[in-house]
């Protein structure tokens, strides 16, 4: 709806931060001449595994670290530029708080550093704190907090300004299931009101279901550019999807393509997974010798921790973490009006529901990508309502 | 807001009816006043510092909430003290202090000293505690902010760095006056209500009134001018005869002391030799018909009988006799109107027995230099001069605060407040340091040892020069002494350690913290 001939919300050019030692030696090449451009109403997406220079390119756009060399822009400023930090909203990767202060006082804390009227605030800090799920708790200092709820206040302090560009710096970690549910509805949600998130995780799944664009870092270096669409696509096969075929019919089409001189490769797996991408991404860079500062792709469990121990069977494992998770759960609200599969128990449907390319199937979640909790939706909504012209 | 206000009356009533059962008891138990022992005070301490604490936090609060981005960062360094206990913990220890003293002291001794200790030892404490919860609060309010990445969250906000800065000194300064307000009532109640106790005369009751609990002008004599002529002179006569001072002593240091000779030879009386002293600028008490004090101490060189000596005392060309005790400060009252028109008061010691001079013991007194003899008068309150004390007290803590907040912006928590604490104890100390290191090295005989400890010397006393204001404006024994302190005095403080050190620590400080990268680890 609006014209993209804007100056990008994030502009890197050549971008080069070498850290140094106490004797300025040079130490360690954390980001190595990264170019990047953020379109404003994007939801971008920065992966990389683990010391990859994720988080120091994004401490540089925020002006906590001075690039060695290379340009930033971010709206068209310098990053130590004060007034345009209050158009952004940043989650850093752990949740650093004032111990002392509850979560209400956290939250005025930074909405007056924005010189936010005092209304404004409380009635922004009453509604985030709903939607964070922390209305309950809101007078007990957050130093009593646990993991997860200081990330919940993390993320509630960084949307207080109602960010034009939201950073989430592995935003996820820490989170339970519902948590991360809430942030990717959130990401999808400011998306669609136009705003510009730039997403970085080590986490594919955070990154496939809501980015528009990735790149891959590896080594502080681009591995790879592109929507997920582009990076995902196979181009060497094709994938005729139709109907549920019986096994005889499937034989039938087998045979009518090996008569032609053609492989068929598969019958499922209609789409590759970023998982695949990632790995092979990782996997190339190695093979290339090519050099990164952080943490490199473990090896084979310890020899002393495997010797004559019986593998785990690894899906009973993941199955009754699941049901944990599931018990730990409240029973979900009895929903009577809403058609949406939105239980929160199903979360995994819920998901699959939402990065399956099936726009025909949901007519009545198109505007609403299935909100697991109808109160959730509403205070987005109302939070964000302002300048939302729908 | 009723409720509130309902719960806070609740409190408030129950602890007085605490703190009256604790007097009660006290009273009981046979103590006649309860205030005059020591749980009778502590119990009113606690109340009272307890209900000061919660009024001006209430205030000081609503000052915070006011909109301006600094003051949160402001207010969220007074709640981190507050809840942290610091403050708590600062006035109880005073409260512990203050509570105690009295009752260590001898009730032999005269109720002027045990009021004048008192009093020295309250702000004593109050300055020291204040200052070492400065030094450490500084500092650890801004490099643990950065240590523990705080600071990424806050600095990605719209606020400069210079601001942000602005906005932690302004928290320190705003509980320094919280905690400087409940201290420093809390000593002057105490100070008055050991200053209703008997005396052990007369006498004393009325001195603890004329000599503690107010605010006198001084007035030093002036010195004659031929003093550092007459010190010149000796100082060419030497030169002259190549004396061996010269060799040992650099000629400045000699210099000085020369001077230092022909002050102390003004300011002695040889037996049956006079000597005249004018004090200036008494214009005002004359005006205002305020009795002169004069206070002066007389050391003898050989002990009297009695310890008391008999000698004549000239006032505008009339001549008596002075009964007089040596070796102990001494006060002797003058009307106001034997200061003549130009405000000057001149006084003629004639150490000779007038009436008679056979009985004259033969001794040679001395005023000693400093403050062995002067005029003074009452110019103000005992409370003005207490708040204005503290008012420096106050400012002088926004330098540590400052210079802690510049510590810390580019040094680990320990080592800032090492350094902070350093500069404190050199700067409370540079009037000492001064005067020992004037003289530090001079008798060294070997070349490379005296150029060594020339070094020393000068950068000790660079230093302790630098930060000379901080111990020149010392409130505390003006206060004590019951000595005047000139608003003046604030604005130069004001104007020296506030404006000049704490300015020019800020701008350090905000250099460095601007040109420094925030999420820089070095390890
Ligand atoms: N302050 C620092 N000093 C030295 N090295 C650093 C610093 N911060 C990050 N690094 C290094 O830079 C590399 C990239 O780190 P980072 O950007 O945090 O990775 P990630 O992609 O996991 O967020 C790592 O090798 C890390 O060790
Ligand atoms: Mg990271």
């Amino acid at each position: 709806m609006v014209a993209n001939a804007q100056t990008p919300v994030i502009e890197c050019r050549g971008l080069t931060k070498v850290f140094k030692d106490f004797w300025l030696r040079p130490r360690v090449t954390a980001v190595d001449g990264l170019d990047l451009v953020i379109e404003p109403h994007q939801v971008f997406g920065l992966l990389g595994p683990n010391g990859s220079g994720k988080s120091t390119t994004i401490k540089m756009i925020l002006g906590l670290l001075f690039p060695t060399k290379g340009r930033i822009a971010i709206f068209g400023k310098l990053p130590t530029d004060v007034e345009t930090k209050a158009r952004i909203g940043y989650l850093p990767e752990e949740s650093y708080l004032y111990r002392f202060l509850n979560a209400r006082e956290t939250l005025d804390f930074y909405g007056r550093i924005f010189n936010l009227p005092r209304s404004e605030r409380n009635k922004r800090i009453d509604m985030l704190l709903e939607m964070v799920g922390l209305e309950g708790v809101q007078r007990r200092p957050v130093g009593e907090y646990s993991k997860g709820m200081q990330r919940r206040i993390g993320l509630a302090q960084a949307l207080i300004n109602d960010p034009d560009l939201l950073i989430l710096d592995e935003p996820t970690t820490g989170l339970d299931p519902l948590g991360t549910r809430q942030i990717k509805d959130l990401i999808l949600h400011l998306k669609q009101r136009g705003k510009t998130v730039l997403l970085c995780s080590h986490l594919l799944a955070d990154v496939e279901d809501v980015c528009d664009r990735v790149t891959v870092l590896y080594g502080g270096r681009i591995r790879a550019l592109g929507t997920i669409e582009e990076l995902l696509s196979v181009s060497d096969s094709t994938q005729i999807e139709t109907e549920r075929l019986e096994p005889a019919l499937v034989a039938k089409v087998r045979e009518l393509i090996e008569k032609e001189h053609r492989k068929v490769h598969k019958v499922e797996a209609p789409r590759r997974k970023l998982e695949a991408l990632f790995l092979e991404i990782v996997q190339k860079a190695l093979s290339e010798g090519a050099a990164t500062s952080g943490a490199k792709t473990g090896g084979a469990v310890a020899e002393f921790l495997a010797a004559g121990a019986a593998p785990a069977p690894a899906d009973e494992g993941r199955q009754v973490i699941a049901g944990l998770v599931e018990a730990a759960k409240p029973a979900p609200p009895p929903e009577v009006s809403k058609p949406e599969p939105a239980a929160p128990a199903a979360d995994a449907r819920v998901l699959d529901a939402l990065t399956a390319p099936k726009p025909e199937a949901k007519p009545a979640s198109e505007e609403k990508p299935s909100p697991p909790k109808a109160v959730d939706r509403s205070v987005i909504d109302d939070l964000l309502k302002k300048d939302d012209p729908s | 807001m009723t409720s509130a206000a309902v719960r806070w009356g609740g409190r408030f009533a129950l602890s007085l009816a605490a703190w009256a059962a604790v007097e009660g008891l006290v009273w009981l138990g046979g103590a006649g006043d309860p205030l005059a022992s020591a749980p009778g005070r502590a119990a009113a301490g606690v109340f009272a510092g307890a209900w000061l604490f919660i009024a001006g936090f209430a205030l000081l609060r609503l000052l915070l909430g006011l909109e301006w981005s600094p003051l949160g960062v402001a207010r969220a360094v007074v709640e981190e003290a507050v809840r942290m206990r610091l403050a708590v913990a600062f006035i109880g220890l005073l409260i512990f202090i203050l509570a105690a003293l009295p009752a260590m002291q001898d009730a032999e001794t005269p109720l002027r000293y045990r009021v004048q200790t008192f009093l020295s030892f309250g702000l004593g404490a109050t300055a020291t505690l204040l200052s070492l919860l400065t030094v450490f609060l500084s500092c650890a309010s801004l490099s643990n902010e950065i240590q523990d990445h705080r600071i990424f969250t806050v600095m990605s906000k719209p606020i400069g760095r210079g601001p942000y800065l602005l906005g932690k000194w302004l928290g320190l300064m705003l509980l320094n006056a919280l905690l400087l307000a409940v201290a420093g009532t809390l000593v002057a109640g105490f100070t008055w209500q050991l200053a209703r106790e008997t005396g052990v005369d007369t006498g004393d009751a009325l001195s603890v009134r004329r000599e503690v609990l107010t605010a006198r002008e001084s007035r030093a004599p002036e010195p004659a001018d031929d003093l550092e002529k007459r010190a010149l002179a000796r100082l060419n006569q030497l030169k002259k005869d190549g004396s061996p001072l010269l060799v040992e002593m650099r000629e400045d240091a000699l210099y000085a002391q020369l001077v230092g000779q022909e002050k102390k030879q003004w300011l002695s009386l040889a037996p049956h030799g006079q000597e005249t002293y004018v004090f200036d600028g008494l214009g005002d008490a004359k005006r205002e018909g305020r009795e002169i004090q004069v206070r002066y101490l007389l050391r003898a060189s050989q002990a009297p009988p009695e310890n008391t000596v008999t000698i004549a005392l000239e006032i505008n060309g009339r001549t008596g006799t002075l009964r007089t005790k040596v070796n102990d400060y001494q006060l002797m009252s003058v009307p106001p109107e034997a200061v003549d028109e130009d405000g000057r008061l001149t006084l003629r010691f004639i150490n000779e027995n007038r009436r008679h001079p056979k009985q004259t013991f033969e001794t040679t007194l001395t005023f000693p230099p400093g403050d062995g003899l002067e005029a003074m008068y009452e110019r103000g309150g005992f409370a003005g001069n207490f708040a204005r004390g503290l008012a420096i007290l106050w400012l002088k803590l926004g330098f540590l605060a400052m210079f802690g907040l510049a510590a810390a912006t580019f040094l680990s928590f320990p080592v800032a407040a090492l350094m902070t604490l350093a500069v404190f104890v050199v700067a409370a100390a540079s009037g000492f340091l001064i005067d020992a290191l004037a003289y530090f090295g001079d008798n060294e005989r070997s070349e490379t040892l005296k150029s060594a400890t020339s070094a020393v010397r000068w950068t000790g006393l660079l230093l302790a020069e630098i930060l000379g204001p901080y111990s020149r404006y010392a409130p505390a024994p003006k206060i004590v002494d019951g000595r005047y302190i000139p608003f003046g005095d604030v604005l130069g403080c004001a104007a020296s350690i506030g404006l000049v050190w704490t300015g020019l620590s800020a701008a350090v400080a905000w250099l460095i913290f601007r040109a420094r990268e925030l999420a820089r680890v070095q390890v």
